[in-house]
């Protein structure tokens, strides 16, 4: 049996940021998988990627990437300046050096990671095809964020770590970085991504990981399936006994004072289900997957 | 207009707020003003100022007089005194910054003691020459003279009441400069100063508030080497603002240097560049923002400055304030910067104060590379 290689092991995460705390972070992440991390604002999806990171230095926990263990409580950091080179990671709100040009910034950056030359990734990339020759400072927001997009994965990284890395983009350069993504994804690239809009990473992902409040909340694995589907509330008077077992439900969650039902038909079939008291319904999105989360 | 006062009032009041809600306010609007204030103090506010000075003194009269002089002297405690039998090894031991000054006793000492004993001559003057590198120390030295000269003027004619003998104090400075030329190098020190400081706080502030050093932490390249080569280009930057000062100031005060006085300048004016680019980018480490880093290098450049003596000498402080100003980067490299523009010393007598810079260079670098490493 094929056994996928775990690329990210993360254990017991635990890390004290201001008052914040980052705690109880477990998940594993496979070679060539793309996990989706979501969670509310201010829910630590940023902190816990700069900690995977050591932007931020955890306090606790096990972290090892690519079989290295490069933290532990007794460890400290370990073996962390080699085995960054096989990681790229996009921060949210970073800057870079205004004054650059664009050609300039791949070729520093190129240099940083031991590269002769920009990569042709870079080169072949049709959204910065006359911008070469401009300053950082010159350009909108999205071209900064696809600049900052192809500098964590230009160097052909083995993990990438993306904070709302398709935030600003226009829907043709989106489709070209989910393009990139399953690209280096079939490569066997994996990819850990925060978001908070679940359309706009689009059907590329297999695994969401939910934070709420610094802890991990829930894994939802075959996230694909999700994806193709519809949530929808459920009177919390229902017998869920009655439809837990069925094909077309992934699953179901007591809320407050409501069921969540997560289904893998769209709204349009589950309407035909004349069967379930339905409160409302609707196209599956980030906020259906934590508590408190649902704009319903 | 009611609602524009409105207006105006919400912005106004939104300021305060945003401003009195950070620690930031308290230090830059009630701490600063105290420190400043109480530097003044320290520097200014001492009843009696204690001035210690080391002086060579060359005994050319070799006579009972002369050694009454030396005795004198050394029971003087605000005068610290190395008996030297040449007057050119004393004036390079002056170079060396072995000492501050050089007294010379007159070969005619003793013939005219003996004038004042026998004719009772007093109006012929006691001419002590006094060497020094900057006119400092010459009201101190002529007081301290007339006393000693007092004194001895009482053993001799055992008469306390006569009036004490009246001296000149010669006071020749080397080149005769005027002092306004001592503020050459102390200009050029605070041009280094400025442009250490502020370019390389800046530098590293701005990569705390452009989150830029989130970048550099996970690129391949250690931090010590991205934000290490950024500080090196600040202190470049500075050493090349100082070299600029420093030819502005050869022409503008019309000094004329030899060649290796010149090859000696750049040397000192980059040790000094980089050390205070690397104190700077600390200082722009501890900041978050950019403003706040131009605060606390303001903060640290405000005392430096005074002991560029382009505005105070050395001995008109404290003598414990001295002592302080001595290990502080800025002197060494003042000092330098004299000898080499007004004397165009060689290497060996500034050795020490070379030592001193590179000393400063290589904590400061030993700091950066701790709070940097991996």
């Amino acid at each position: 049996m094929n056994k996928t290689p775990i690329y990210l092991n993360v254990s017991n995460l635990r890390n004290r940021i201001d008052s914040f705390t980052l705690e109880n972070i477990t998940f594993k992440l496979g070679k060539g998988e793309v996990a989706l991390i979501g969670g509310k604002n201010s829910s630590g999806k940023t902190s816990l990627l700069e900690t995977l990171c050591f932007v931020n230095m955890p306090d606790e926990g096990n972290l090892v990437f690519l079989g290295k263990k490069v933290f532990d409580s007794g460890l400290k950091k370990k073996n962390w300046r080699e085995t960054k080179k096989y990681i790229g990671v996009q921060f949210q709100g970073d800057s870079l050096f205004n004054n650059l040009t664009v050609w300039e910034t791949f070729q520093l950056f190129s240099k940083n990671h031991g590269l002769e030359e920009i990569p042709k990734i870079v080169i072949s990339c049709p959204f910065l095809q006359g911008f070469m020759d401009k300053r950082i400072s010159k350009l909108s927001k999205g071209k900064v964020q696809l600049i900052k997009f192809l500098l964590s994965v230009m160097h052909g990284p083995k993990i990438v770590l993306l904070d709302e890395p398709v935030s600003n983009l226009d829907g043709d350069t989106r489709s070209w970085v989910h393009e990139t993504i399953k690209k280096m994804k079939s490569n066997g690239t994996s990819f850990l991504i925060t978001m908070n809009n679940l359309w706009s990473i689009g059907g590329i992902s297999n695994r969401l990981i939910t934070i709420e409040e610094g802890s991990l909340y829930r894994i939802y694995d075959n996230f694909h399936e999700y994806y193709k589907g519809c949530t929808a509330k459920l009177s919390s008077d229902f017998n869920i006994n009655d439809i837990q077992e069925k094909d077309w439900v992934l699953g179901i969650e007591k809320r407050k004072d409501y069921y969540l039902l997560y289904s893998n038909l769209n709204v349009s079939r589950l309407l035909e289900r004349k069967e379930l008291p339905l409160l409302s319904i609707g196209e599956i999105m980030i906020e259906d997957f934590y508590p408190g989360g649902d704009g319903r | 207009m009611k609602e524009s006062l409105g207006q105006t009032w919400a912005f106004f009041k939104n300021h305060f707020l945003n401003r009195v809600r950070t620690k930031k306010f308290v230090v830059w609007v009630i701490i600063t003003p105290m420190l400043l204030i109480g530097f003044l103090n320290l520097i200014g506010g001492e009843e009696e100022t204690e001035m210690e000075i080391e002086i060579a003194v060359v005994d050319n009269d070799q006579s009972q007089y002369s050694d009454l002089t030396l005795d004198f002297l050394n029971s003087e405690e605000r005068v610290s005194v190395s008996e030297c039998e040449d007057l050119q090894n004393a004036i390079d031991m002056m170079k060396r910054g072995d000492v501050e000054g050089v007294l010379v006793i007159p070969d005619d000492l003793s013939e005219k003691w003996r004038n004042i004993s026998n004719e009772g001559n007093f109006t012929e003057p006691l001419t002590f020459k006094f060497y020094h590198l900057s006119g400092e120390h010459e009201d101190l030295i002529e007081t301290i003279l007339k006393g000693v000269t007092a004194e001895i003027n009482e053993i001799i004619l055992g008469d306390e009441m006569r009036r004490p003998v009246e001296i000149e104090p010669r006071a020749l400075d080397l080149r005769e400069e005027a002092y306004v030329d001592f503020l050459l190098p102390s200009g050029i020190m605070i041009v280094i100063l400025q442009g250490g400081f502020f370019s390389a706080s800046n530098t590293s502030s701005g990569l705390s508030e452009l989150m830029l050093n989130k970048r550099l932490k996970i690129s391949p390249v250690p931090q010590v080497i991205s934000v290490g080569g950024m500080v090196t280009m600040d202190g470049l930057f500075t050493t090349f603002s100082g070299i600029i000062a420093m030819i502005t100031g050869l022409i503008l005060f019309g000094v004329s240097v030899s060649i290796w006085g010149i090859l000696g300048l750049i040397p000192v004016i980059l040790i000094s560049s980089l050390t205070f680019s690397f104190i700077g980018s600390l200082i722009g480490r501890i900041a978050s923002d950019r403003i706040s880093s131009q605060g606390l290098s303001s903060m640290t450049i405000f005392p430096l400055i005074f002991f560029t003596q382009a505005y105070f000498f050395h001995w008109l402080f404290p003598s414990y304030v001295q002592k302080i100003s001595r290990v502080l980067p800025i002197y060494p490299a003042v000092e330098m910067l004299k000898r080499l523009l007004f004397y165009s010393s060689s290497i060996s007598y500034y050795g020490m104060e070379i030592l001193r810079s590179l000393i400063w260079l290589a904590v400061m670098l030993a700091v950066f590379w701790f709070l940097h490493r991996e």
